[in-house]
């Protein structure tokens, strides 16, 4: 019922911005982009079959106020990144996507209202926050939700959950301070053990014990809008050359904690979601042909999964410090060249732990941009050095016109199961897709 | 030969009588009233006939001529005589006439008579050599050769007006004529000179191989000429300068290349122009210093550069992009720019088409010296701002034909990244001075993407007219024009950008519209931290 409340509420508000035009306002953009994708497994079986449509609407009211809204409509007629109408419960009640039938999604992706107050800004709707440097893979980039649903390989700017939130950004001399509100508990979709991109790795889920029953408790989710919200604040400034940042949020991890107990019949699995303070920074600067750019982060309270014959909870929690650097090089005419490595160290591990006590990963990305950048040529790998698992990506993209893209990629996995990306190696994939400006 | 008249008479009729009467029509008419003598030298040169043909005069004058007879002189020699007698007799005149005309128009532009003997006394130099070449070699003063004079006047003046005017630009600027000034001024100005003067020998040279004596013997004496004017120009006239430091090398600079511009004659054939005697040259070098102005090259960029833009700037921005295939993709961007009192900010926010709307590009441009610029790129598709590196300033923007660099610096020039002079330039933009910029180092050429650029310059308002840039190879790379320039809010603006890549075939026209200069851009707008809601 909330669903199709929220279905109902989203299609009336896109309505509304797109054809009814506001008297105050002077004027309404409206743009979009229609989308068809396929992709297809190398045995030839359906992957993806998408026709979407986003749209995207905005309006300056007066000199202090501006309304966007966002929303999407798709149909997935392959209908195996997410299966049937995927459980919700998750997410807070007006986040929530409506589904028409297994195939049919609308979304109200954001819906936000730009405040300017002399030179501070406030944002107060449904919107992502964006924290960070890092591109791939996050270290600070935590305070929205993620959906794996194509695990990590679409753009952050689909597979972020918007939450309503209020932000506010507040100038204090050469340092902006950004005051986070949000008392939209959502948090991160990982897909159903039905889907493409099931999660199998014992990094995230422990394996089930054979022969016995499997039941799966979800702990309440936190649900009071201040006592259960997530706080904030990022202080930002250029220094000399630098673009520092100083970052601290009080969340709930975006990943419940997994228990696991056990009797005789059956293994139960109870859903708790646990707070953390998460501490930390950024910075970037040019160096020549360099880029310099990294973040760092403690993170309190993170859960990580154990071995039940050493833990039977099958899971601990610990303070995780991670950080990343980047090396841009942009020496090369028409070519971008990045590294980056990431690593994160838990405090005080514990034997039986499935993670490393360090987890390094590297990412390596270069693009090389033809015909005045109508044509781009992509390559992206992603390793782990811990178990030596991977992904490597190999994608084009030429724009035929002002409004028509064509697109095309291939995805390899490499690695074996133990692996958060070798889970897939068998998941191998290549896609095809058009998309047109509206 | 009898001696009596009588006696040649009955001769003559005897053999008339006895032979072809036809033989003797070619020497005497049928009435023996006119006869056609005839004399055969040894050389037909002036030097030879001369003496013959002053005493034939005489003798004809004198002693032949009488009232019932009368001689006359013909024939190639002593017509050859007569032309010969004419050139020698102008060659000084037209000599002098060249050059008076020379240094009327060297002083005209340089404002100077002293400039002016400056600028003739070692052509002059070099027409004595060349008269002491041709007595040592025996070679003389035809018909061909006597063109070498005038000639000499106009190419060797070539080299001292170049030479002299960059002195004059230098010392203007250091306000003193020092061996410095003399060194930095040869420097470029002599290496000009260098080539000058092989590409002006080797063209001559062509002549020598002539099947006529006397053009190759031109061509030989100008060789020697032009040598002669180099060697001059690189020796005596630096020295002169030095030595007598002349006051009109540092009472401002002549617009000697906008006269040049504004005639539309090649600089190499200026003074060629003028020893022809064309009085129109001189005309339109006086029309030429009306509007030249009194600065150097690095003060026009410097009045570029502080030229007043307003401390707030918006504008809408409408982008066609045109393949070498005519094919034309439209973009819609806004633009905004704020002056603080430590930098410039600006910004270009695209609203369509949909894959780069509110993709954003933002600059800083700081005014203390030697402080880097900084420039960030929103991508809407991550919704982040990255830094843009430094390397990347020659990169072309978006798919426009715009580098980096282009959209920082639209309408100023970097005084940092060029070394610049003044030049005449044929492709100027009319009633434009033309200023071009060097690339102080092969680094920052390879990293702007320019080996070389000339901007054109409206000194009425100090606004660049366009630009024209060669690649690092020294190809012509893009031509930008400023388009539509116009006051609004009583600020000197354009409407629009016109370039066209030679290189790809590809052009890009931006479009101004709803200018402003009066709509306030706030500091934190211009924030990298808020590109994110730059473009609501």
């Amino acid at each position: 019922m909330k669903t199709r409340s929220t279905l109902v509420v989203a299609i009336a508000l896109i309505g509304g911005l797109c054809f009814g035009v506001p008297t105050a306002a002077e004027e309404v953009n409206v743009s979009g982009t229609a989308e068809l994708e396929y992709a297809s497994d190398f045995d030839g079986g359906p992957v993806i079959g998408r026709i979407g449509l986003e749209v995207e609407a905005d309006t300056r009211l007066n000199d202090w106020l501006s309304l966007v809204g966002i929303a999407r409509v798709q149909l997935d007629i392959a209908d195996k990144l997410e299966p049937g109408k995927p459980d919700q419960r998750h997410r807070f009640a007006a986040t929530r996507r409506g589904f028409v039938g297994d195939i049919g999604e609308v979304a109200l992706r954001e819906f936000y209202a730009d405040i300017s107050l002399n030179n501070a800004y406030l944002r107060v709707g449904k919107q992502q926050i964006v924290w960070g440097q890092a591109d791939g893979l996050k270290v600070l980039d935590v305070v929205s939700p993620q959906s794996f649903r194509e695990f990590i390989l679409d753009d952050f700017d689909n597979s972020r959950t918007p939450l309503w939130s209020v932000s506010a950004q507040v100038p204090f001399g050469n340092v902006l301070a950004e005051f986070v509100w949000i008392p939209d508990n959502s948090f991160d979709d990982i897909p159903e053990s039905d889907a493409y991109f099931a999660v199998s790795s014992p990094l995230l889920v422990l394996p089930p014990t054979p022969g016995k029953n499997f039941i799966v408790h979800e702990g309440a989710r936190p649900n009071r809008a201040f006592a259960d919200a997530d706080y904030g604040l990022a202080l930002t400034a250029l220094v000399g050359n630098w673009d520092l940042s100083f970052n601290y949020l009080y969340q709930y991890n975006n990943l419940p904690q997994l228990l696991y107990s056990e009797d005789a019949l059956a293994v139960t699995l109870n859903q708790t979601y646990t707070r953390t303070h998460m501490i930390g920074g950024s910075f970037s600067t040019s160096l020549g042909d360099f880029i310099i750019r990294g973040e760092l982060a403690w993170f309190t309270n993170r859960a990580f999964t154990v071995d039940r014959h050493i833990d039977p909870t099958g899971s601990v929690l610990r303070g995780e410090f991670s950080y990343v650097i980047g090396l841009d090089y942009s020496g090369i005419s028409d070519t971008f060249i990045s590294v980056q490595m990431f690593q994160s160290f838990v405090e005080d591990p514990v034997p039986g732990m499935y993670r490393g006590d360090t987890e390094t990963n590297m990412t390596f990305f270069i693009r090389r941009t033809f015909n005045g950048d109508l044509t781009k040529l992509e390559l992206r790998d992603v390793t782990n050095f811990n178990r030596g698992d991977g992904y490597v990506e190999l994608s084009a993209e030429h724009e035929l016109g002002d409004n028509v893209t064509l697109g095309a990629r291939v995805v390899v996995f490499y690695g074996d199961d133990s692996g958060l990306i070798g889970q897939y190696h068998d998941k191998d994939f290549f896609g095809l897709n058009i998309e047109f400006g509206l | 030969m009898p001696d009596d008249a009588d006696s040649i008479a009955q001769l003559f009729l005897a053999y008339e009588s006895l032979g072809d009467p036809a033989d003797l029509e070619d020497d005497i008419d049928f009435d023996h009233q006119l006869t056609l003598v005839k004399l055969r030298t040894k050389a037909n040169s002036y030097r030879t006939a001369r003496p013959i043909i002053l005493g034939l005069e005489d003798y004809l004058e004198t002693t032949f001529n009488a009232s019932d007879v009368r001689g006359k002189i013909s024939g190639r020699v002593y017509l050859n005589y007569h032309w010969l007698e004419s050139i020698e007799a102008n060659h000084m005149t037209s000599v002098a006439i060249a050059v008076i005309l020379a240094l009327l128009v060297a002083g005209a532009v340089f404002r100077s008579a002293i400039a002016a003997f400056f600028c003739l006394y070692h052509v002059l130099f070099a027409v004595f050599m060349v008269y002491a070449v041709m007595g040592i070699l025996g070679v003389g003063l035809g018909v061909t050769t006597s063109m070498f004079a005038a000639i000499t006047i106009g190419l060797g003046v070539d080299f001292s007006v170049h030479s002299i005017e960059r002195v004059r630009m230098l010392a203007t600027a250091a306000g003193e004529v020092t061996p410095n000034t003399i060194r930095d001024a040869f420097q470029s100005t002599g290496r000009a000179l260098w080539f000058n003067l092989w590409a002006l020998c080797l063209g001559f040279s062509a002549m020598l191989i002539s099947n006529n004596p006397t053009v190759a013997e031109l061509a030989g004496l100008l060789i020697v000429a032009i040598a002669a004017n180099f060697i001059a120009s690189m020796t005596a006239l630096p020295a002169a300068l030095l030595v007598m430091k002349p006051r009109f090398l540092i009472q401002g600079t002549a617009h000697f290349e906008r006269g040049l511009q504004l005639s539309g004659i090649p600089s190499g054939n200026f003074a060629i122009f003028v020893a022809a005697g064309l009085a129109i040259a001189v005309g339109l070098a006086s029309t030429s210093s009306v509007a030249a102005t009194d600065y150097t090259a690095d003060q026009i960029v410097q009045k570029v550069n502080e030229r007043g833009e307003g401390e707030h700037l918006t504008r809408d921005i409408r982008m066609l992009l045109t393949d070498r295939k005519d094919r034309v993709r439209e973009r819609f961007a806004k633009g905004f720019r704020l002056d603080t009192d430590d930098e410039r900010r600006a910004l270009i926010v695209f609203s369509k088409p949909s894959n780069i709307k509110d993709t954003a590009f933002l600059t800083y441009n700081y005014h203390e010296l030697g402080r880097d610029d900084q420039q960030w790129l929103y991508l809407s598709k991550l919704r982040k701002s990255r830094r843009v590196s430094g390397a990347e300033r020659g990169e072309y923007f978006l798919g426009t034909d715009f580098t980096f660099e282009d959209l920082k610096m639209e309408g100023r020039v970097s005084a940092v990244d060029y070394d610049f002079t003044l030049v005449e330039d044929p492709e100027a933009t009319a009633n434009s001075i033309t200023v071009e910029g060097v690339p102080k180092s092969t680094a920052i050429a390879r990293e702007i993407g320019y080996g070389r650029i000339r901007v054109d310059v409206d000194p009425s308002n100090w606004m660049v007219l366009s630009y024209r840039m060669q690649g690092v190879k020294g190809r012509p790379l893009k031509t930008l024009t400023f388009t539509g320039i116009q006051k609004v809010d009583g600020i000197w603006t354009i409407g629009g950008i016109d370039v066209v890549n030679h290189k790809t075939r590809h052009k890009t026209l931006f479009e101004f519209s709803n200018i402003s200069f009066a709509n306030p851009v706030s500091v934190s707008q211009m924030d990298q931290r808020n590109m994110s809601r730059a473009g609501r």
